[in-house]
């Protein structure tokens, strides 16, 4: 657990220092669209009638039901003014629900890359916002495929079956190792990259909001793991005889006063992860 | 009371009804919403060639319950807004059937010796006529939306439990079974379904009544038409 939290630390949750460290923590596009997450906290910032925004357990994010109220409220807004009688309150925070931008649950796109013989190489990127969780991630697989009637190449793009479709989000929600093994079965893959967003812990001055990366595949040179929110449990890594690497390493954005106990913290759990200092 | 603003009045009492009516219609809807969205969806059936290609590969992976959690979430809170729309209904209606009730008691104009004096006591008369007929289905319509104010508060109660069994069943990773009370479900899928037929059945009840009451205003108006036919003969003469 991260250095000692204040007991109100815990009692709410501070949306406006979420969006400035999600900002501070300049995420490229291995991770999920950051502009599109600072939407959906923006949409939380929004008061609900008789649903106060309470924090996950032992986090600093918003609780998983409050990720998936806003998206939901957000789809019946438009029905439910339109002639649903409803009081002032309800009235007027739907019409705000209703000018947001919560996180969509997109599809998976999958562009081709280039073709190595009659195999074609691809290129898939899927974002995954599991909210009630909340769990937000990127993955993006590299990989090599013969065309068939689950893999169309269109050219531009390639198509995907819903049976192979399911069954790659089933492989890409498991650890990077994981993951890598469950995908051989499916196609060759070449590099996948897991970039996942939070968690959000409370810290003495605000929440330390950090974001992790994963990266497996033959190209990489060592196997490297440095996050200490894996605990004891750990994370599964590739066994030494493997053809495969894995790099995991987490980076954290923290209020400026909580920068030298974050460091120290760090120091403690013999991590050398990138910290963010973000001024209020 | 002029005869235009005493006219406008019914006018807007009946669309208030209405609209009342329709809400009962969209909480039907929204409760055969909520049963499908908790109804385990059917797999499709694929053709013969692809079921004996699966004979020899793994059983097809389930489907998303994040995707079904959210469905059921939605539906969920639709019936959170409709319940409160009921209770905001249920106020509208009682002040309504109150306003109605003073339409219709007012006293009888008494008819004085211009055509335009007996023109105006029965258009007066009229109008309290149907105020009183308004009333009583209004009247009716507040014990509908009571009953059904009750019965959502049910179903909402019971489907929060499925909400969270399937919410639980999204935040299990892929791979580990999440233990989903499916029996609780179809209970509250069937609760559902029971919900929106009774409320579909009343609705209809409802609607006849309104017809009722729109043959027996056409037949005012045509008798009113008469009347005033005899009067605009009377004052020619």
């Amino acid at each position: 657990m991260c250095a000692e939290a204040h007991p109100e630390d815990t009692a709410a949750v501070d949306i406006p220092a979420l969006r400035r460290q999600l900002a501070a923590l300049r995420l490229n596009r291995l991770y999920p669209p950051w502009r599109a997450v600072d939407a959906h906290l923006a949409a939380l910032q929004i008061p609900a009638p008789d649903a106060p925004l309470v924090p996950a357990p032992g986090t600093a994010w918003p609780e998983g039901a409050a990720w998936t109220r806003v998206r939901v409220d957000h789809g019946l807004a438009p029905e439910l003014l339109s002639g649903v009688p409803l009081d002032a309150a309800r009235t007027a925070y739907l019409r705000a629900i209703a000018e947001t931008q919560p996180l969509p649950d997109p599809a998976p796109r999958c562009a081709v890359v280039g073709h190595v013989g009659d195999r074609v190489r691809g290129e898939l990127v899927w974002d995954r916002h599991l909210l009630p969780v909340p769990r937000l991630w990127r993955a993006t697989l590299r990989f090599v495929a013969r065309p068939s009637a689950d893999l169309v190449d269109n050219g531009l793009s390639i198509e995907l079956s819903p049976d192979l479709r399911a069954r790659l989000r089933q492989a890409l929600e498991r650890p990077a190792a994981v993951a890598w093994t469950a995908l051989e079965a499916l196609v060759e893959p070449e590099l996948l990259t897991l970039g996942e967003l939070g968690p959000a812990r409370p810290g003495p001055s605000g929440p330390w909001l950090s974001a992790a990366l994963s990266r497996v595949g033959p190209s990489l040179r060592q196997t490297s793991v440095d996050d200490p929110l894996l605990g004891s449990a750990g994370i599964p890594v590739p066994a030494p005889s493997a053809a495969v690497r894995l790099s995991h390493h987490r980076k954290w954005a923290v209020p400026a006063d909580d920068l030298p106990a974050a460091r120290a913290w760090l120091k403690s759990q013999g991590s050398r992860n990138l910290v963010v200092a973000v001024r209020s | 009371m002029s005869t235009p603003d005493a006219d406008d009045a019914l006018c807007a009492f009946r669309e208030r009804h209405l609209r009342r009516v329709a809400l009962l219609g969209q909480v039907a809807d929204s409760e055969r919403v909520l049963e499908e969205a908790l109804r385990p969806p059917a797999p499709p059936t694929p053709p013969l060639r692809v079921r004996l290609r699966r004979l020899f590969a793994p059983p097809p992976p389930p489907p998303d319950p994040a995707r079904r959690h959210e469905g059921a979430l939605r539906a969920w809170r639709a019936l959170d807004f409709q319940l409160r729309a009921l209770e905001t209904a249920v106020a509208e209606a009682s002040t309504d059937r109150g306003a109605l009730r003073e339409h219709g008691a007012l006293p009888p104009t008494a008819a004085g010796d211009s055509w335009d004096a007996e023109l105006a006591a029965h258009h007066a008369a009229t109008r309290a006529a149907q105020a009183r007929s308004l009333e009583a289905v209004v009247a009716e319509s507040i014990a509908q939306l009571k009953d059904q104010h009750r019965a959502l508060r049910a179903l909402h109660t019971a489907a929060a439990g499925a909400v969270e069994a399937l919410a639980l069943q999204a935040t299990v990773s892929a791979g580990a079974a999440g233990a989903v009370d499916e029996a609780a479900i179809a209970a509250v899928v069937r609760l559902a379904g029971e919900c929106a037929a009774e409320v579909h059945h009343r609705v209809d009840a409802l609607e006849e009544r309104l017809r009722e009451l729109d043959a027996e205003a056409a037949a005012r108006q045509a008798a009113r038409a008469e009347v005033e036919a005899l009067l605009e003969a009377r004052r020619v003469r």
